[in-house]
């Protein structure tokens, strides 16, 4: 201490040999989580592929910090000003005995901040997973030889963001690709589930062993990765979906089954509201017949005239969702609130 | 970010020198190279086909601990990084020949802190500290606190055990470095000099 006080002062160096150091301004939840007792581990991902190297101009690519549920997007910011890094070392200048000194270890002309950013893992998650669609009993999907990790991994997105728009797409993997389930799969799969439940005596609401019906569903042809891929999408929010066992939310499964059923027919026929509803409800336990309400789905669908219905068109969803979310809340109506929701779960 | 011997080509004979700059401050969006002082060749060597992922440790693996840390304790942090600004760049001769591994190029000087006088808790010292630049110049300056904190984050040292050591390179030239980086320090006060030199005279020494 008698150093600072000392007339001569804090000698100051500049080392010859200069480190790399990147500055990154933390906001105050990454500092909070850095300096934890245990910090979790962060990654540092890139935002889209880059062109091969070698190549003139290489595609941007820009860099994302990763916790283990949100993201940041880095910026860089030049400095007008240098902003040196240093370290205290014990120095001793011409032939004097050695003093501590503080020593410039590295400079810095540029700070890299971080922006929370909230991406759209849903919609990258479509595009990276090939469609799993049953039609008679025959299989048509293209493999994709890809991992639920190695996904993750192409998604500059935290993998708590992808984790929850994989278990939204209802995504699985099967024989070491990835998929998803289209509408009328899904909807098929679950009128084998709902039919199994109802023959084992099984209360979706109460806890069931996952395993049990999931087997039942792989008798009827289906992969048995897609069965408890359902229940985790369905499960209640404090359900533990790592474990053996699962019980359903009754209200997302009604809409999601609402949802499925209207997405299935997507594309086809004129489809009779009336016939909708009756599906549904036969789709659903027979406790939960009464919860098959329109309003159940509000914002899923249409009513292209007084007596049909289809589901809303998803890429007019997505190019909406993509429009409007940076303006305010008051010209996006129900679909922002739709897509609030949906991130919410 | 290169070595002082570059800078030094147009540095002028004068011992130590300062030289301000005015530059804009753009902002950019910054690849993952940048972002990481790593290379994109070895980050895409280590990730085939994957996008690039680097982990970022929380910790650094082998935190040097400091020797004696002559600035104030508010100043102090586990690994004794401190940040310095300064309005400009510093110059100075280049080191050819030299067996030191640093130029000193000047003192830091805090003359108001006086802790024994006017107790620990006391901030007002931080108001005033000069740098002295060679034998006639000066800067006033201050220290502040970060309003968000700085982590400073450098390419973790590892080398992978499983690449091949023998041959003609052999040693650390022959193994491959993992691709990590780690936040070495938080830091969450500076030393800012954001005025330009004055001259003083030679002799005038502590303020």
């Amino acid at each position: 201490m008698a150093t600072q006080q000392d007339e001569r002062g804090v000698p100051l160096s500049v080392a010859h040999e200069l480190q790399q150091f990147r500055l990154v301004e933390l906001p105050p939840e990454i500092a909070e989580l850095l300096e934890a007792p245990n910090p979790p581990a962060l990654s540092i991902k890139s935002q889209a592929p880059s062109a091969p190297s070698g190549t003139p101009n290489p595609k941007a690519a820009y860099a994302v910090l990763c916790t283990q549920d949100k993201t940041f997007q880095l910026r860089q910011v030049q400095t007008s000003n240098s902003l040196f890094v240093t370290q205290p070392a014990l120095e001793s200048h011409a032939s004097e005995p050695s003093v501590p000194t503080t020593r410039v270890i590295a400079s810095c002309t540029a700070t890299l901040e971080l922006h929370p950013a909230d991406g759209a893992a849903a919609s990258s998650l479509e595009e990276l997973l090939p469609i799993y669609h049953v039609v008679g009993g025959e299989v048509d999907a293209t493999e994709n030889h890809k991992s639920k990790a190695s996904i993750f991994a192409d998604i500059a997105l935290s993998d708590g963001q992808c984790e929850q728009a994989w278990n939204e797409l209802v995504a699985f993997e099967l024989a070491g690709s990835s998929y998803r389930p289209s509408a009328s799969t899904l909807s098929h799969v679950w009128s084998s589930l709902n039919a199994a439940a109802l023959a084992e005596g099984v209360r979706l609401e109460s806890q069931f062993q996952t395993d049990h019906l999931a087997q039942l569903v792989e008798e009827e042809g289906y992969p048995a990765t897609l069965a408890p891929a359902i229940f985790r999408r369905l499960a209640k929010d404090d359900q533990d979906t790592t474990g053996p066992w699962s019980s359903l939310d009754r209200t997302k499964a009604v809409s999601f089954v609402g949802k499925t059923l209207l997405e299935a027919k997507h594309g086809g026929a004129d489809y009779l509201t009336a016939d909708f509803l009756d599906a549904w409800k036969d789709s659903l336990p027979e406790a939960w017949r009464t919860d098959a309400e329109l309003k159940t789905i509000a914002g899923a669908y249409d009513l292209p005239s007084s007596s049909t219905i289809r589901a809303k068109s998803k890429t007019a969803a997505a190019t909406n969702a993509e429009i409007t979310t940076p303006k305010p809340v008051s010209s996006t109506g129900k679909w922002h609130e739709r897509f609030g929701k949906n991130r919410k779960k | 970010m290169h070595g002082p011997a570059k800078r030094v080509a147009s540095a002028p004979p004068t011992p130590s020198h300062f030289q301000a700059s005015n530059a804009p401050t753009p902002t950019i969006l910054p690849e993952l190279s940048i972002v990481t002082g790593l290379s994109l060749d070895s980050i895409r060597h280590q990730n085939c086909f994957a996008m690039p992922t680097i982990p970022l440790h929380p910790r650094p693996l082998n935190a040097s601990s400091p020797t004696e840390n002559p600035l104030p304790p508010l100043l102090h942090t586990p690994t004794g990084l401190a940040l310095l600004e300064l309005q400009g760049t510093i110059h100075f001769p280049p080191p050819t020949a030299s067996p030191l591994p640093s130029t000193q190029v000047g003192k830091l000087v805090f003359p108001l802190y006086n802790p024994a006088l006017n107790g620990p808790d006391d901030t007002k010292w931080m108001k005033r500290v000069y740098f002295y630049v060679g034998q006639n110049q000066r800067m006033t300056g201050e220290v502040k606190k970060l309003g968000k904190p700085f982590a400073v984050i450098r390419k973790r040292e590892t080398y992978g055990e499983d690449v091949d050591v023998g041959g003609v390179e052999g040693g650390r030239e022959g193994k491959r470095a993992k691709e990590e980086v780690e936040v070495v320090e938080i830091v969450r006060w500076k030393i800012v000099f954001s005025s330009r030199p004055e001259p003083v005279g030679g002799s005038e020494e502590g303020g």
